[in-house]
């Protein structure tokens, strides 16, 4: 076994092992147990930086690749299904390896972090087991070789979230938003699911290196539709973990847990586990599916960014910058920007978990007020915040100099050379999309530095509600002595938010701030070569193009296709070299729009920079009016674009109409049926008021209704008395006895 | 064995048998259940000799009628107000009961009657077979004897345990 | 009259019987453990009597596996005229039972009942020696006589132990129950053992096989025989209809003796019902086809069928542990018949890489329960209740324990339900739904389950006072390593499963 995946072995399981200790023992140990997880963290993200120095650094190598598997379960040659194994293994690449530490990092942030935000919580030591299970899960997301082993952490991930969502579960908002992540992300789970199950059923094996292998054989037997279709239910997962629309709806509310969760769970790690899982199946998506993952993640972006604009709750505003920055993403896997949009993964983390983690400071120094209308003036009582937040913010909205403003153009560059590729048209949409989104990132967070940071406190403006007093009481019982003065954060908290804010810096990444295709990154992650690529020449229109595409390369100055490869190539000493004649015209022509994309885009920032300054400091325009000018956009963006409306009018008025049409069945023909116990009445009573409410809620207990009533009734039988059991067994004899005697005569 | 006298005499000890024991577990009294209880053990060393078992069937005399009975009878005896006890169950199904119990009967029946696929026995046995007994239970059946006197064995220290009298723990507290 | 058979004769016999004693070691040994325990408890004075009973014990049936290793290097092979059999299924059993008996031994050192309630341990263990000879023989027996004998003897243990608390109303009133009950279900299976008999004239397993394929069988005969015995095998496997004596007689025995009888005595009615019924009943050419004209298969069906039903959902009504425990046994017996369905060598390794893993999570969730009635004095579920605080490994282990139970991942019991299911599934189309119906009731057990976990750690106790209980060193640390034993085995059962498939052949099985 290579010394590495010994490594990684130990890094899958400290978090798990942090976790045992504290979920058992956490009241036993002093502090609740705070230290081992921190300590345990630490020791985790060391070895993990040590991997990352070893594959990053010592190798340098694209292609370089260390796997390790073992046989879990070998069922033989099932009859039916055929031959029957899973394997469980490791994988430890260059985005495995940069995964790590990242994933570990943060997460080691946060517990460090959390040891100040949650001090003096109920729950204190439940919080650091659940994280310590989430970031084991996570870690298996990373290392995991296999579609059936993601799968697990996947579910473990998801589970690992909704408790954490949960964590202050008294609250009923929390509750139900635990409940809405954990539906959304079934709905996601099972299209995986399906297309796991697609690809099993065809190559026998779960591995991503057997299957990519046999896609690459042209052994799929399927037809080409097929191919297309496990990708997007592959995708499907990624739009549930990732809230991409239409699955989004989640990822805002799920902002109920503890802050350092979100920025944790819900910002740097688990949403972007759908984003690495579709880079790990990036070879096997077919063009089709590529497409429908663009347009997905270009409309996510948008959709969200103007969402973000009219929020009030800080949290809120970063939640929808999060999902708009997924869409980043995954438009950027989408159009073929492989490398680009992993680079923005990273880099989103960090920042967006710095912005996460800053706001949580906030949050915590406001005494759990979220409104930033009665925020402002923060900068002077909490520099430290002021200057990471700001940091972050700029990477963020794309600034130039730092790292989000490498990894978004890149994105960009790749969405105009994919528009460009297919011929423009209809695919122009894709980096339209993502411009107005980054001119619209500019402008919230502009406008959200500007109202919580600058200007003067607005702490007595805000209108005492009845509801909102006694909150703000009810939190405020410690601190009576002390109360709405506004205090920088200890060292604990501060730390986290300045080593995040300097990986929010270009030098990290690459030395030219303009072209982060000249850092380490871009060279460590290509794109790799797609496998479907015999399959794809299937279909005629592209094979037209690429095929028109390569006649064309012989005559003309300007030289799409193969010949562009080999142009890419020579004029590129970083080496990308692409096999597929789609890719690499993408590449090509990303690499031509790198300039045009850096300009675009920093106007866009610009505008939406000064904007921001027009609206909120200098004034010159109203916002509130321009809201009422503008009152059906404002209300749309205002209101989430009404998607939970939707769905509260379909999806769940659906459920619940069948809700209580299960529930008049067992009212009328279940219960008529056992009627007669008057105990069952109210049981059924009780039954039929939980049916009402959710249709999941009502399928599972009319099951265990159902189950209840029939185990009573047998419960009967058992009388105590022998006679009774003795007859019972002559009476089995008989009845079975009279059965096969009839079957004989008949 | 087509014998009329002998098919009679069978339909006798049968019916002595089955009577009895009927009468056995109708009882209320335990007294006349016990007693009838002996006719039961009679009628069955009887049908013992009917085929040809007669080592089995003096056995069953001596060991049931002579040993087990009597201890029982004399338990019974021995008890307090055993006379004046009325045995009663208060699981009294007597419809479904009967029901079940010609079921039964007429499967059973019906099975016997129908049936043709009984293996006779190839040798037929003339006069004593206690020897034969003996032989076999040393030779063939040596197992299945040592392993009826560990059977034994640990019905005796069963029987030794629940005797005992018993006053508490070891550790009294 | 009868003559004498000639010198010769008399001197091949006693050479067959010579030559069968060497395959007969275990069995002997054991008988003089059995014996010799009796007379170290008549030579033993003084207050430490019972534990040093209790390591004679464990230590006298630990050597047994000397004996029982050696058995491997023997050719597969019937004995003393065909009423002993020695194969690689009979030496799986012996281990298991050796170590069922060892274990309840480790319960009953474990238990502080028995200090209160019991004056004169000595006797116990002579039995629970008792019925492990008798288990062993049940899986090596095959002749009907010795099956019978063999089945006595762990019934008539099986009856004292219940009882073994004799000023315990609810103990007695269990072993009355059990010895009623056992007496019918005896009564029943030696009748069917007669009608096979009546019909060929055999009582040796292997000739009954021969007998009935050369010479035919009356099918009504055959159902009501094979009816009668099931009602025998059944009452020792416990599974509908067949259990009803297993509610009431687990939850009055003594814990020891409920998780010896849940696990081994039905261990023993399996290897008996698989012996039997693969090697007894001839088959026609394939499993699917009528079995002796009738499909008896359709008997174990419904009893499977309905045991996994009905342990299932009455096991959700229980508020004792030791009672929901003896429910969920019943639904556990149905899972094994499952196994025994299919009919066929997977099927086998299924059911004993299954009864494997029951052994485990079994006993080790019984032990788990003795420690907490030690400490609580009480085996109800309300009494669980933040029982997770004060005794936390406790609590996780019976929380890992009962996770197998219900046969979830990453534990050996999900790996024996696996194993159950695809061997039914290798059957084709025809088992689906009864797999289904396996996996439905396993999620209808999660519930009633959880119901320990969620009152152990979910829930706050009844009395606030909130000091932890310590069961001791010795049994966190077995605590601890049948925990790790679970998971383990749930991860890495390559072992186990090769020791079942290896094990899963019969002598004489000409069904495969």
């Amino acid at each position: 076994m290579h010394s590495l995946i010994q490594l990684s072995i130990a890094v899958l399981l400290l978090p798990l092992l942090s976790f045992v200790i504290l979920i058992f023992f956490n009241r036993r140990l002093p502090r609740r147990g705070d230290f081992i997880g921190v300590g345990i963290l630490g020791a985790t993200f060391g070895l993990s930086a040590y991997i990352f120095w070893t594959v990053i650094v010592q190798h340098y190598d694209p292609a370089f690749r260390v796997a390790w598997d073992f046989t879990w379960i070998d069922f033989g040659n099932v009859p039916g299904v055929g031959p029957l194994v899973i394997k469980m293994g490791i994988v430890i690449d260059n985005l495995t390896a940069i995964m790590l530490a990242m994933v570990t990092l943060i997460s080691f942030l946060v517990h460090l972090y959390s040891t100040g935000y949650m001090k003096g919580d109920k729950h204190y030591g439940r919080f650091f087991a659940y994280l310590g299970i989430f970031t084991f899960s996570m870690l298996g997301i990373v290392l995991a070789d296999n579609l059936f082993a993601i799968y697990i952490f996947w579910e473990l991930v998801g589970l690992s979230s909704y408790l954490l969502i949960g964590f202050f579960f008294e609250k009923e908002s929390a509750a139900d938003a635990q409940k809405k992540a954990f539906l959304a992300n079934r709905v996601g789970d099972i299209g995986m699911w399906l297309g796991i199950l697609i690809l099993y059923s065809q190559f026998h094996t779960f591995s991503y290196h057997e299957i990519f292998g046999h896609l690459a054989a042209g052994e799929f037997g399927m037809s080409h539709a097929w191919l297309t279709a496990a990708g997007i239910l592959l995708f499907m997962g990624c739009v549930g973990k990732s809230a991409q629309f239409p699955l989004h709806v989640w990822l805002p509310d799920a902002m109920e847990g503890p802050t350092p969760v979100s920025a944790l769970i819900h910002a740097a790690t688990m949403v972007a586990a759908g984003v690495y899982f579709v880079a790990r199946i990036f070879v096997l998506l077919t063009p089709e599916a590529l497409y429908v993952i663009s347009f997905v993640g270009a409309f996510t972006a948008f959709m969200a960014a103007t969402i973000a604009i009219t929020q009030h709750d800080i949290k809120r505003v970063l939640a929808y910058s999060t999902v708009s920055q997924l869409g980043y993403m995954v438009l950027g896997l989408g159009v073929g920007a492989y490398s680009a949009a992993i680079f923005h993964l990273v880099t989103h983390a960090f920042f967006k978990a710095c912005l996460f983690l800053g706001s949580g400071a906030i949050i915590h120094a406001m005494h759990h007020e979220q409104d930033m209308r009665w925020m402002g003036g923060l900068r002077k009582n909490m520099p430290w915040t002021f200057v990471t937040f700001s940091v972050a913010t700029l990477a963020l909205a794309g600034l130039p100099l730092s790292s989000g403003f490498m990894s978004k153009d890149a994105i960009l560059a790749g969405a105009i050379g994919f528009a460009q590729a297919e011929g423009g048209g209809i695919y122009y949409l894709v980096p339209f999309l993502g411009f107005i989104s980054a001119l619209m990132t500019a402008f919230y967070m502009g406008r959200q530095i500007w109202l919580v940071f600058f200007g003067e406190s607005r702490t007595h403006l805000k209108p005492a509600a009845p509801d909102d007093h006694h909150a703000a009481h009810a939190h405020d019982d410690g601190h009576e002595g002390e109360h709405h003065a506004v205090h920088e954060v200890a060292w604990n908290m501060r730390l986290p938010l300045v080593i995040l804010a300097a990986l929010s810096i270009f030098v990290v990444y690459s030395p030219d701030p303009l072209d982060g295709g000249k850092g380490w990154f871009m060279h460590m992650i290509q794109t790799p070569a797609t496998v479907v690529g015999e399959t794809v020449h299937a279909e005629p229109a592209l094979h037209m193009e690429a095929g028109e595409s390569l006649a064309a390369g012989e005559g003309h100055e300007v030289v799409p296709g193969h010949g562009a490869a080999q142009m890419h190539a020579e004029t590129h000493t970083e080496g990308h070299t692409f096999a597929d004649p789609r890719q690499a015209e993408i590449g090509h022509l990303s690499h031509a729009a790198h300039n045009q994309a850096i300009m675009i885009s920093s106007i866009m920032v610009a505008l939406g920079i000064v904007l921001a300054l027009v609206f909120y400091v200098f004034r010159l325009i109203d916002p509130d009016k321009t809201a009422k000018a503008i009152r059906p956009l404002y209300l749309l963006s205002f209101n989430k674009w009404y998607w939970d409306e939707i769905y509260n009018a379909t999806v769940i008025k659906g459920s619940l109409g069948i809700a209580r049409l299960l529930s008049w069945f067992d009212a009328n023909i279940v219960d008529g049926v056992v009627n007669g116990v008057a105990t069952l009445t109210r049981k059924f009573a009780f039954a039929n008021g939980s049916f009402d409410r959710y249709a999941v809620d009502g399928m599972v207990n009319f099951t265990a209704f159902f189950v209840n009533t029939s185990g009573a009734f047998m419960k009967k039988l058992q009388t105590g008395k022998v006679q009774t059991y003795v007859v019972m067994v002559i009476l089995a004899l008989f009845g079975y006895f009279v059965y096969y005697f009839t079957q004989l005569v008949y | 064995m087509s014998n009329p006298t002998y098919t009679a005499i069978f339909y006798l000890f049968a019916a002595i048998t089955v009577f009895s024991a009927a009468f056995v577990v109708f009882s209320r009294n335990v007294i006349y259940s016990a007693f009838s209880l002996l006719f039961t053990f009679f009628g069955i060393a009887a049908l013992y000799v009917f085929l040809s078992a007669d080592f089995i069937a003096v056995t069953q005399v001596v060991v049931y009628v002579g040993g087990i009975l009597v201890l029982l009878l004399f338990g019974v005896m021995f008890t307090n107000n055993i006379m004046d006890t009325d045995l009663k169950t208060d699981v009294l199904h007597a419809i479904p009961g009967t029901f079940l119990f010609l079921g039964i009967l007429a499967a059973l029946l019906f099975t016997f009657y129908t049936t043709n696929g009984w293996m006779p026995s190839d040798t037929q046995l003339q006069g004593s077979v206690v020897e034969r007994i003996g032989f076999e239970t040393m030779s063939r059946y040596v197992l299945p004897f040592e392993m009826a006197s560990i059977l034994l064995l640990a019905a005796l220290i069963g029987a030794a345990f629940l005797a005992r009298y018993d006053n508490g723990g070891t550790n009294e507290h | 009259m009868f003559e004498l058979p000639s010198g010769a004769e008399i001197q091949s016999i006693i050479s067959i019987l010579k030559s069968g004693l060497g395959f007969f070691i275990p069995e002997i040994y054991l008988s003089i453990l059995f014996m010799g325990l009796i007379i170290l408890d008549l030579a033993l004075k003084g207050r430490n009597k019972s534990g040093i009973l209790g390591w004679a014990t464990l230590i006298g049936l630990g050597g047994s596996f000397y004996f029982i290793a050696q058995q491997h290097a023997m050719q597969a092979g019937e004995h003393f005229f065909g009423m002993y059999v020695l194969d690689e299924y009979a030496i799986f059993f012996k281990y298991f039972f050796v170590a069922s008996g060892m274990f309840a031994v480790v319960a009953t050192l474990a238990d502080r009942k028995f200090d209160a309630e019991v004056k004169s341990i000595g006797e116990y263990y002579a039995l629970v020696v008792a019925m492990v000879i008798g288990m062993v023989m049940m899986a090596a027996a095959s002749d009907l006589l010795m099956i019978f004998l063999a089945m006595e003897l762990v019934s008539l243990s099986a009856y004292i132990l219940s009882g073994y608390f004799k000023r315990d109303a609810r103990s007695s009133e269990a072993a009355l129950k059990y010895l009623v009950y056992g007496a019918v279900s005896s009564g029943l299976m030696l009748y069917g053992f007669s009608l096979i008999y009546g019909m060929t004239a055999e009582t040796n397993i292997l000739k009954i096989s021969m007998e009935l394929a050369d010479h035919g069988y009356d099918p009504l005969v055959m159902i009501l025989a094979t009816l009668l015995i099931m009602a025998g095998f059944g009452y020792k496997i416990g599974a509908f209809p067949f259990h009803f004596w297993s509610p009431d007689v687990y939850e009055g025995a003594p814990t020891p003796i409920t998780a010896y009888l849940s696990v081994a005595s039905k261990a023993a009615g399996f290897a008996l019902l698989l012996r039997f019924f693969y090697i007894a009943v001839p088959h026609g050419v394939s499993p699917y086809e009528d079995i002796l004209g009738i499909d008896w298969l359709t008997l174990l069906v419904i009893m499977s069928v309905a045991s996994m039903i009905y342990g299932n959902v009455v096991a959700i009504w229980q508020k004792n542990v030791k009672r929901l425990l003896a429910y969920s046994s019943i639904a556990h017996a149905g899972y094994l018949l499952l196994g025994v369905i299919v009919m066929d060598e997977i099927g086998t390794q299924a059911v004993l890489f299954y009864l494997l893993s029951y052994f485990l999570m079994n006993y080790a969730a019984f032990y788990v329960v003795v420690l907490i009635s030690n400490r609580t004095g009480s085996e109800t579920l309300d009494d669980y209740r933040g029982l997770g605080s004060k005794m936390p490994l406790a609590g996780a282990a019976l929380t890992v324990f009962l996770i197998s139970l219900v046969g979830l991942p990453p534990t050996v019991g999900f790996i024996g339900k696996l194993m159950i299911f695809s061997a039914l599934l290798s059957k084709g189309a025809l088992y689906i739904w009864l797999a289904l119906i396996g996996v439905l009731t396993s999620v209808i057990s999660l519930y009633y389950y959880m119901l320990i976990p969620l009152n152990m750690f979910l829930r706050e106790s009844l009395e606030p006072n909130e000091k932890s209980l310590n069961p001791g060193f010795l049994a966190q640390l077995m605590m601890a390593v049948l925990m790790i034993l679970t998971i383990w085995f749930g991860l890495f059962f390559e072992p186990l499963s090769e020791f079942a498939r290896y094990s899963s052949a019969m002598f004489g099985l000409s069904l495969y």
